[in-house]
């Protein structure tokens, strides 16, 4: 798409797309090369202690070290846990030889799922809420078969399969995506969230609302409003940190450089090179996410190397910018509106017509 | 059964039935002769589903096997409260019996225009009490008003409303005027300018009406994003049915007939385009046709019958067919609302309307 | 096996990490880290309750099923291992039971560190007895073992053959591991 306000397809220049003259700084984002990540949550207490986000709930969650559980309005940083009987590459977990049986990794999901389902907003917030515990629910859950011995008896689960030989333990920091076509921006009704002059998206404070609108737009479930404040938050890329030409706090705290902040030309550069390292090294189920300017919402500022599919990590597979399909929305809404005054018009016509009634 | 890996678990199993001992030996006997876990099969995260986890529901959608994270939703579910499902419907209502009172006005029919107008004030109140009170910050309400963003639904249904309301308003506080006060200056200037800021107003009313539905579809939700080529007629049909069955509750059976067109073809167009809604549907179905969300359902398909065949048939007649009729229409187009509503939140709440969808699209392009 | 170690999230007993909102909320409770295998055997289910015990105390945690954990082959015998983070106590914005305490008091002989990387213990499902219960609940296990406070307990020094050790006279209202709350 050409022109100014592009709704959707490649974007080169996202401020400049939203009015920024043409001497504005180039476009920044984070490439999170995940493949690295020791899972140390740096970034959630760097994010957290910069930005004075509050505190977001004191609940073990079940998800392996995964206390925090997803993004939202108290947590902008989201280190993802995910165990796997499988192997990266050529690495040898040492788990040979050992008298093992089948994995137990789906216990954890198991586990956590069917409690979801009792948690209020269905566990869309995160550690806010305890979460019942495997006693309460164990009434109306019930994940394995009961055999009056203690057990998981799933088929094919613990049974003589062969015993485990496979395990890598994936870690990602998970945070909002400064898309290239932000639907939080483009639905937010009161302007508070804007393209800034380095081509992220920002929520002004004394502006929103709290009207929520953004939370529902978000295709990747990152903004939401934050109970007892009222307004919707989310990672800023430390836009204040950015003015003094410094980088953000979680790029900044994180030990292994999982987190790399800089032009995001560059990034994409590094992440292409890191890539083909990786499928070199038979790495071959690592990818890019986000990171292509054709995708659904224009290619991210914030884009990932993954080594599973984006749903393991909680991410949508295809995310899509909802004002991909504005025009053809409101051409139905048109429509259906035209629909309406006609048979208003109708109704008085026809009775006057047919008789005065 | 096989497991999800298509691997009989009976293979290497110590005999004994189901009763395995809680002692070491069965476990090693993987290690003789039991086949491998596939590669890459994280069990941790492959899931099956159907509508009540696979017990009793029959779904008409085949279950779709599907990766995420803990089973963890991949949306945030609407912050939204109760309030906005009932301003789509007060928001509804407050657009038809504006179009409903224009038309009497213009055609001679005094009580039907004077209902009408109540009617819509009322719902125009209403729904400014729901919208501003479902806000984060309700005394920032005005915010709204910083900007016009075409790119916004919420933005242009606000300046839609603004445009609608002041005609509303003034048509209703005329009709509202103690005769006493009849006379005055200011009453006789509203009752010359009642009139034409009434028509403005229902000029504006399809708007109104209509918005609502790509304010739902223009989001992420699956459940309502999906449906968004019908949503907008669902809508329309609905709040011609509640501001025309409004009319028929409260104005006589001498003046109702317009009231009634507009609510039976109203209602008529909502059941056609609620059907074919419902056809076209993918995966959402499931979150359509299952628990409250269904009992609003059928609530609104079969009061939205009711009313308009009491529409056809009596309510021409009878005041209190015409009356229970009208009833039916409203409670009908009010569950309508609170089904779609409540269908898109559950849609958050899972994330196999995400994922399975998206990644059956991605795998389409990407052979 | 039990073996104890330390969390990213916290520092060593976390009486200062466990003040901190932002580092409780990442690591809120004592937990155990037990293979599948180990589970299966012990009814364990992940997330709920257990308690991990020893000839000392009983502790109470959270079970965490993981794959990480596995049995190993020792002489011929299956022997099953099971982690834990030792950084709870009693105060803080998170509080959990104290790791240490299941442990003996029991130190290298050169410069005292406790022996606590290495100790048998068992993992039993459900909150662990507490008060005169958790007394009763070590002495019988104790009894059953064949264990007395001084088993293990003796002093062996450069000096020559061993010694006694010194040992505190009893609580009279019990052991001290049984008091928590």
């Amino acid at each position: 798409m050409k022109g100014r306000n592009s709704l959707s397809g490649p974007l080169a220049d996202p401020a400049g797309d939203a009015g920024y003259t043409v001497d504005h700084p180039d476009r920044v984002g984070f490439f999170t090369d995940t493949s690295v990540c020791i899972g140390c949550k740096a970034c959630e207490v760097a994010c957290k202690t910069w930005n004075a986000v509050p505190e977001d709930g004191l609940d073990l969650l079940g998800m392996s070290f995964d206390n925090t559980g997803s993004l939202g309005a108290n947590s902008w940083r989201h280190v993802a846990f995910i165990e796997q009987p499988r192997s990266t590459g050529r690495q040898d977990p040492g788990l040979a030889g050992l008298p093992t049986g089948a994995s137990g990794s789906g216990l954890s999901a198991e586990a956590v799922e069917p409690m979801l389902r009792h948690a209020p907003r269905g566990g869309g917030e995160l550690g806010t809420q305890a979460l019942p515990t495997a006693q309460e629910t164990a009434t109306r859950v019930s994940p394995v078969e009961n055999l009056g011995m203690p057990a998981f008896t799933r088929p094919g689960d613990g049974h003589g399969e062969e015993g485990r030989t496979s395990f890598r333990w994936l870690m990602a920091s998970d945070v909002c995506k400064h898309c290239t076509h932000a639907a939080c921006l483009d639905v937010c009704p009161t302007g508070a969230l804007f393209r800034t002059e380095f081509s992220t998206v920002v929520v002004q404070q004394d502006i929103c609302n709290g009207c929520g609108y953004c939370v529902s737009a978000c295709p990747y479930g990152v903004i939401d409003r934050r109970p007892h404040d009222g307004r919707a938050q989310k990672c800023t890329l430390c836009y204040d940190r950015l003015h003094d030409g410094m980088e953000p706090a979680c790029a900044q705290a994180c030990p292994t450089q999982s987190i790399q902040f800089g032009k995001l030309d560059e990034l994409r550069e590094r992440a292409d090179q890191r890539l083909a390292q990786l499928q070199d090294l038979g790495v071959t189920e690592a990818r890019l996410y986000g990171r292509d300017p054709d995708d659904g919402v224009g290619g991210d500022g914030a884009f990932f190397l993954l080594l599973d599919e984006p749903e393991v990590y909680g991410l949508p597979p295809d995310p899509v910018v909802v004002t991909r399909d504005a025009k053809a929305m409101w051409k139905k809404v048109g429509q259906a509106a035209a629909a309406f005054a006609l048979a208003g018009i109708g109704a008085f016509v026809s009775t006057a017509v047919g008789g005065r009634r | 059964m096989n497991d999800r890996n298509g691997h009989s678990p009976l293979r290497a199993h110590e005999g004994a039935g189901e009763g395995a001992q809680a002692h070491e030996a069965p476990m090693f006997q993987g290690i003789q002769g039991g086949r491998p876990v596939a590669e890459g099969a994280g069990h941790q995260d492959r899931r099956r589903r159907s509508g009540k986890r696979g017990r009793g529901e029959q779904t008409m959608v085949p279950d779709a096997e599907f990766r995420s994270y803990y089973g963890r939703p991949v949306l945030k579910p609407p912050v939204w409260k109760h309030e906005i499902p009932a301003y789509l419907f007060t928001g509804g209502l407050a657009a038809g019996t504006a179009v409903v009172a224009a038309g009497a006005d213009l055609t001679g029919r005094p009580a039907l225009r004077r209902v009408s107008w109540l009617g819509s004030f009322a719902g125009l109140l209403a729904s400014l009490w729901f919208l501003v009170s479902d806000l984060g910050r309700p005394e920032r309400f005005h915010h709204m008003l910083r900007v016009v963003k075409p790119t916004s639904p919420m933005s242009v249904g606000t300046w839609i409303l603004t445009a609608f309301g002041p005609g509303v308003g003034a048509a209703a506080v005329n009709e509202l005027v103690p005769q006493r006060w009849r006379h005055t200056w200011p009453a006789r200037l509203l009752n010359r300018l009642a009139r034409p800021l009434g028509l403005s107003a229902a000029a504006i009313a399809p708007g109104v009406a209509s918005y609502t539905a790509v304010l739902l579809s223009h989001t992420a939700v699956p459940g309502w994003n999906e449906v968004r080529d019908e949503l907008p007629f669902v809508f329309t049909g609905s709040a011609a049915a509640s501001g025309g069955g409004f009319g028929m509750v409260f104005a006589p059976v001498e003046e109702n007939g317009p009231a009634r067109a507009f609510a039976a073809v109203g209602a008529a167009q909502e059941l056609v385009a609620s059907r074919v809604m419902e056809h076209k549907m993918g995966l959402i179905r499931e979150a359509y046709e299952h628990g409250h969300v269904a009992r609003f359902g059928r609530g609104a398909e079969w009061l939205t019958i009711a009313g308009l065949a009491g529409t056809v048939l009596l309510a021409g007649r009878s005041r209190a067919g015409a009356a229970a009729s009208g009833l039916a229409l409203l409670a009908g187009s009010a569950c309508q609302r609170f089904r779609v509503y409540e269908a898109g939140v559950e849609t958050t709440k899972d994330p196999k309307y995400v994922v399975v969808p998206q990644r059956e699209r991605l795998n389409a392009r990407t052979p | 096996m039990l073996t104890t170690a330390r969390l990213t999230e916290h520092h060593t007993a976390g009486g200062m990490s466990r003040q901190l909102p932002y580092l409780s909320e990442l690591q809120p409770e004592l937990f155990v880290e037990v293979s599948p295998e180990l589970a299966r055997m012990r009814g364990l289910t992940h997330l709920g309750e257990c308690h991990v015990v020893t000839s000392r105390t009983a502790v109470q945690a959270r079970v965490m099923v993981t794959d990480r954990m596995a049995p190993l082959r020792i002489d011929g015998n299956v022997v099953h291992q099971v982690w834990m983070p030792y950084h709870w106590g009693g105060n803080g914005v998170v509080t959990g039971d104290v790791v240490n305490d299941l442990f003996g008091v029991v130190a290298d002989p050169n410069v005292f560190i406790q022996e606590s990387k290495v100790a048998t213990c068992d993992v039993r499902p459900g909150p662990r007895p507490r008060g005169p219960q958790l007394t009763a609940m070590i002495s019988e296990l104790r009894t059953r073992a064949g264990i007395t406070i001084e088993t293990g307990t003796v002093l062996s020094t450069a000096e020559g053959s061993p010694h006694p050790a010194h040992l505190e006279e009893s609580n009279p209202k019990g052991s001290y591991s049984g008091e928590q709350s």
